[in-house]
């Protein structure tokens, strides 16, 4: 038996007799749907123990999910990446999300702040050190989640006179 | 030729190359989008040698537990570490570690007993040996680190440090879901 698709597209079988499929990953069909942000800052001076950077879901009915985060800091640092849960009032520098997709005009629904001294940390999620003048990754693959006004945040122990902070995520 | 169907009605699409479209989400994601992927981490605390650092109990009465990540920062310069699984009961001591549900919209309570500098223990099989420098340390298990019901996996250095801490994330899953 043949089988097809809705667009009445037959489905391939190779040689090996296996099935070909098209996988895309959570975070690419995000990406085309017009659902996935990045939200970095401009290299920036923080104090110790300042929140680098936080995004709290805005949307009233999507989950965020957290992709990734990346962090470099001029100076060696230990790192506490959270979830808050209690609302609370962002203060600090604004940060835009970008979409990635460049052929949609969505909007993030979110609210990111550079230096953000309004938030409390939460539960922590990441306890890492980050070397001085060097990138760190931290990938969550999407399973760091966010609900209606709750929110990442990233608070670096030591000052430092350089930093940038980047978040990744999608909406779904 | 028939449409493939899927569960609540809805046709699999194909493309013109023959390409069956699918929704590729891991295991880890899965897990997290029913609430059921954990943090645990261990504040900065001096280390003695011979301790185990953190040591993850699964107290579930059927789902195992699989480790999906672990990193560790330590301030000794080289330090034998082992991967080890406890499969004798034993009674937990030492520091509690509360769990963090990776996903904020789930409700869900780790069911598993985090220790930091667990006492309690008595080494069980090795998994994986490997060196520690001042460095960071980030030990990628793939979930295939797996605690069965009672089991618990956790970490002895062999020299110990003024400083040391670490993060575990994993997640729950029922055996028979394959």
């Amino acid at each position: 038996m043949n089988f097809k698709g809705k667009s009445g597209n037959p489905v391939e079988v190779d040689s090996d007799c296996r099935i070909l499929v098209d996988a895309k990953s959570e975070w690419l069909l995000a990406s085309l749907k017009g659902d996935a942000y990045i939200w970095t800052n401009e290299t920036a001076a923080l104090a110790g123990d300042d929140t680098a950077m936080s995004v709290r879901n805005d949307h009233s009915s999507k989950n965020l999910h957290i992709w990734k985060v990346k962090l470099h800091g001029i100076a060696e640092s230990q790192v506490e990446i959270y979830a808050t849960t209690a609302v609370y009032t962002p203060t600090g520098t604004a940060v835009v999300g970008v979409n990635l997709n460049r052929t949609t005009n969505k909007v993030a629904e979110a609210t990111a702040i550079y230096d953000d001294t309004a938030v409390a940390q939460g539960g922590i999620v990441e306890r890492i050190r980050i070397k001085a003048d060097t990138d760190y990754e931290v990938d969550f693959g999407g399973a760091f989640i966010l609900g209606h006004d709750q929110a990442i945040g990233i608070d670096l122990e030591t000052a430092n006179s350089e930093c940038h902070v980047s978040v990744w995520g999608y909406f779904k | 030729m028939s449409n493939l169907i899927g569960k609540s009605g809805n046709p699999m699409e194909v493309t013109k190359a023959g390409r069956g479209l699918v929704d590729a989400k891991s295991e880890f994601l899965q897990a997290s989008m029913r609430g059921d992927a954990f943090s645990w981490c261990g504040e900065t605390k001096a280390a003695t040698a011979a301790d185990t650092v953190w040591m993850i109990r699964n107290d579930h009465p059927t789902k195992n537990l699989h480790f999906y990540e672990m990193t560790i920062k330590q301030d000794s310069s080289t330090v034998e570490a082992e991967l080890h699984r406890v499969t004798a009961a034993y009674t937990s001591a030492g520091t509690a570690v509360v769990g963090v549900n990776l996903n904020g919209a789930s409700g869900k309570v780790a069911q598993a007993s985090a220790i930091s500098d667990e006492t309690g223990n008595t080494q069980g099989t090795v998994v994986r040996r490997f060196f520690l420098s001042t460095s960071e340390y980030t030990l990628d298990m793939e979930s295939a680190v797996i605690a069965a019901p009672g089991q618990a996996i956790g970490l002895d250095l062999t020299v110990g440090g003024s400083q040391c801490y670490w993060s575990v994330i994993g997640y729950f899953k029922n055996p028979d879901e394959l």
